[in-house]
């Protein structure tokens, strides 16, 4: 009993713990070195099409800037695999529209940017359930790459990345 | 009258009556709400509408039991071919959108405002569904 009790503390005391290390790892991978980070994200016009778009996360000056952009293509039609998407992005790095010009991200936002990370690569996804407007996010960086498939296309959590980093959201004619 | 003709099938699947009769109703039902609705089709020929927050005006999600026996879907168009959604984007009529053919599993069917359209998943590729067995009432004038 006694040893089943030390293991059930020891459990309680490790998740929190590696929780916590896990958010500072992510900032901490974020700001450091020369690497850039994209985090893209394709936003579905119902079924019919879509737009990729996303942050390009650097350090400059020991500051963290961030711009916004659009894709000049889209991933619309792709097959939904990680592998696809991956590539699509690598493909497309440098053709984009910039839709929110270089800033220094701010303390919140950086936090929040890590704790978006950290969300994205543990979300869990839904088995047997099939949107056609489904939508992903990728982040992508020199060491790794991680996708999330969202795949009911209704997690929309791109509406809350673009209001905190203040990046204008043009009307989306999906769901009403 | 209808199901009769069609002998049961549409393209290479047999379906029931009463799962013929449900994609039917969900095409009423779609061209007057404006959404898109979905049926999913079981093996012990029953059918089911997808619940009513996964229909969207331009999108519908379908959620599928394997397990229970469901193996194939149906889901309407409503609108016509290529009206401008913007940031050029254009709808698609009575058949298969491109991101339909990669995101539906198995056999998937489409009811357009004229035309249907059946694909397997995996294939990339939709056919027509010859001569087109549902049937579509306008209570209202087409431009509606």
């Amino acid at each position: 009993m006694e040893l089943v009790k030390f293991k059930d503390m020891r459990k309680l005391i490790l998740i929190p713990t590696l929780f916590l290390l896990s958010i500072c790892f992510a900032q901490a991978q974020m700001i450091a070195g020369n690497d850039t980070l994209y985090l893209n994200y394709f936003i579905a016009v119902g079924e019919f099409g879509g737009n990729n778009e996303g942050l390009i996360i650097y350090s400059n000056n020991n500051e963290l800037r961030a711009k916004g952009v659009r894709y000049n293509a889209s991933s619309y039609g792709m097959p939904l695999k990680v592998d696809a998407i991956i590539d699509f992005y690598e493909t497309n790095k440098n053709s984009y529209t910039v839709i929110k010009a270089e800033w220094v991200l701010g303390e919140k936002q950086r936090d929040y940017i890590a704790k978006i990370l950290e969300e994205i690569k543990t979300r869990p996804v839904e088995e047997n359930v099939y949107s056609n407007a489904s939508e992903h996010y990728a982040i992508l960086t020199k060491k790794e790459s991680c996708v999330f498939i969202d795949r009911t296309g209704e997690w929309n959590k791109f509406f809350e990345i673009k209001k905190v980093l203040d990046i204008e959201q043009q009307h989306r004619n999906r769901k009403h | 009258m209808q199901y009769r003709a069609m002998d049961g099938k549409l393209g290479q699947l047999n379906v029931t009556y009463r799962q013929f009769s449900k994609i039917n109703a969900a095409y009423q039902r779609s061209s007057f709400w404006h959404k898109e609705h979905g049926v999913i089709l079981s093996r012990d020929g029953s059918a089911r509408f997808v619940a009513r927050a996964d229909r969207h005006k331009y999108d519908v999600t379908l959620r599928l039991n394997p397990r229970n026996g469901d193996f194939a879907t149906a889901h309407t168009h409503w609108t016509k071919d290529g009206v401008d959604l913007g940031g050029g984007v254009f709808t698609v009529g009575g058949y298969h959108s491109p991101h339909d053919l990669v995101s539906i599993p198995g056999y998937s069917l489409v009811v357009g405002r004229t035309t249907s359209t059946y694909s397997i998943s995996g294939t990339g590729a939709f056919n027509y569904i010859n001569p087109d067995p549902f049937i579509r009432f306008f209570m209202f004038p087409w431009n509606w």
